[in-house]
């Protein structure tokens, strides 16, 4: 691997790592599955780093990268033994969300209830992306996002109201 | 309870922060991508080692026949024929084989989910369909060829024993059918049915 190109993929990753956590938590229930789906981002990512020119925010990029991978991500690997990295690494913590925690979770476990496409737009959508962003990610027209998340948006809320 | 909205917030006032425990250096990455090289590597000798094995097989029965019948004026003949007969189809597992892996490794995964989806699942149909026209041609030429090495050994031949002969091509025929729908059920039906669910999603 050359360093320069290696340093510079290292450091981007490193700033915008919370997307691959954030992917795997909304598509993967088990710990293990969201480390073989992060792995597997890593390695997407970087076969994918020379395609990234800077037309879009990296963070844009980075999250078609993660959710390609992800929803095409073969579980049938289940006899493939997960390269173990370090103790820190399987340490698969979201931000501590303070006093939030309890609601921050039983919105994970709605959002877990969405279908594939859904969950990918409700996630960018409370990563704060625009809706050109999202678009852009999706490959849906601003307008089919916007009627979208009105939708999702009810369900989660009905969802979230039928826990209490 | 806390609307959408409210739970936006929250979310995004930890967006950016660093509590997300993993820190990648040069040489967790390095492990990383052997690990993955060697995952897919496994994956595409499964995938397709149930093929290569039934060529390996259909060559090596056709060679040892030959050989075996080198005083036989007909049988190296038929055996030269057999080869002859699988070798396009040989060639063309080979050629839509690395297609395949060519075509899934220069897909880039950095476009549109929709296209993404789109893409993947055209490559698997795409071969998919190959793959089923060539299972229909090949396992049975290759259990008429099974059942023609076998009573090769069996005093006075196939022609003395047609009734056991048909019913074991049969049997062998049976088998192979399963065999093959069980491993076109894993790993294309199964998961082009899945790219279309997501794909039907976008156009719902």
């Amino acid at each position: 691997m050359k360093n320069e190109k290696v340093k510079s993929f290292i450091e981007i990753i490193n700033q915008n790592i919370g997307i691959t956590h954030k992917v795997a938590r909304i598509y993967f229930s088990e710990s293990e599955d969201r480390e073989d789906v992060i792995q597997e981002m890593m390695y997407q990512l970087w076969k994918s780093f020379p395609s990234f020119t800077g037309q879009s925010k990296f963070s844009t990029w980075m999250y078609s990268v993660c959710l390609n991978t992800a929803i095409t991500f073969r579980k049938k690997y289940v006899h493939h033994k997960i390269q173990p990295l370090n103790v820190e690494h399987n340490q698969f913590s979201l931000p501590d969300y303070e006093n939030n925690e309890e609601a921050m979770s039983q919105l994970f476990n709605a959002i877990a209830n969405l279908s594939v496409l859904n969950k990918a737009i409700i996630l960018l959508y409370l990563e704060g992306m625009s809706y050109d962003e999202i678009a852009e990610v999706i490959g849906l027209t601003k307008s089919n996002v916007s009627i979208r998340l009105v939708r999702i948006k009810k369900d989660l809320e009905i969802q979230l109201k039928n826990k209490i | 309870m806390k609307t959408i909205e409210e739970l936006k917030n929250t979310w995004e006032q930890h967006k950016d922060d660093n509590s997300f425990s993993t820190v990648y250096d040069q040489k967790m990455l390095e492990k990383i991508f052997k690990s993955r090289v060697s995952k897919h590597t496994n994956e595409s000798i499964k995938f397709f080692g149930a093929a290569f094995t039934l060529q390996i097989i259909v060559y090596s029965l056709l060679v040892h026949f030959g050989v075996m019948n080198l005083v036989n004026a007909q049988i190296p003949w038929v055996s030269i024929g057999g080869i002859i007969l699988f070798l396009p189809y040989t060639y063309m597992l080979m050629k839509r084989f690395k297609n395949l892996a060519k075509t899934e490794l220069e897909v880039n995964s950095a476009v549109s989910m929709h296209e993404f989806v789109n893409k993947q699942q055209f490559i698997l149909q795409n071969f998919h369909k190959f793959k089923s026209r060539y299972d229909f041609l090949i396992v049975p030429a290759s259990c008429a060829l099974a059942v023609l090495f076998i009573y090769n050994y069996v005093p006075e031949g196939i022609l003395k024993h047609s009734v056991s002969a048909i019913s074991l091509f049969i049997i062998l025929l049976i088998g192979g059918f399963f065999v093959i729908r069980a491993e076109n059920k894993k790993y294309f039906k199964l998961p082009i049915q899945n790219l279309k669910k997501i794909s039907d999603e976008f156009t719902s």
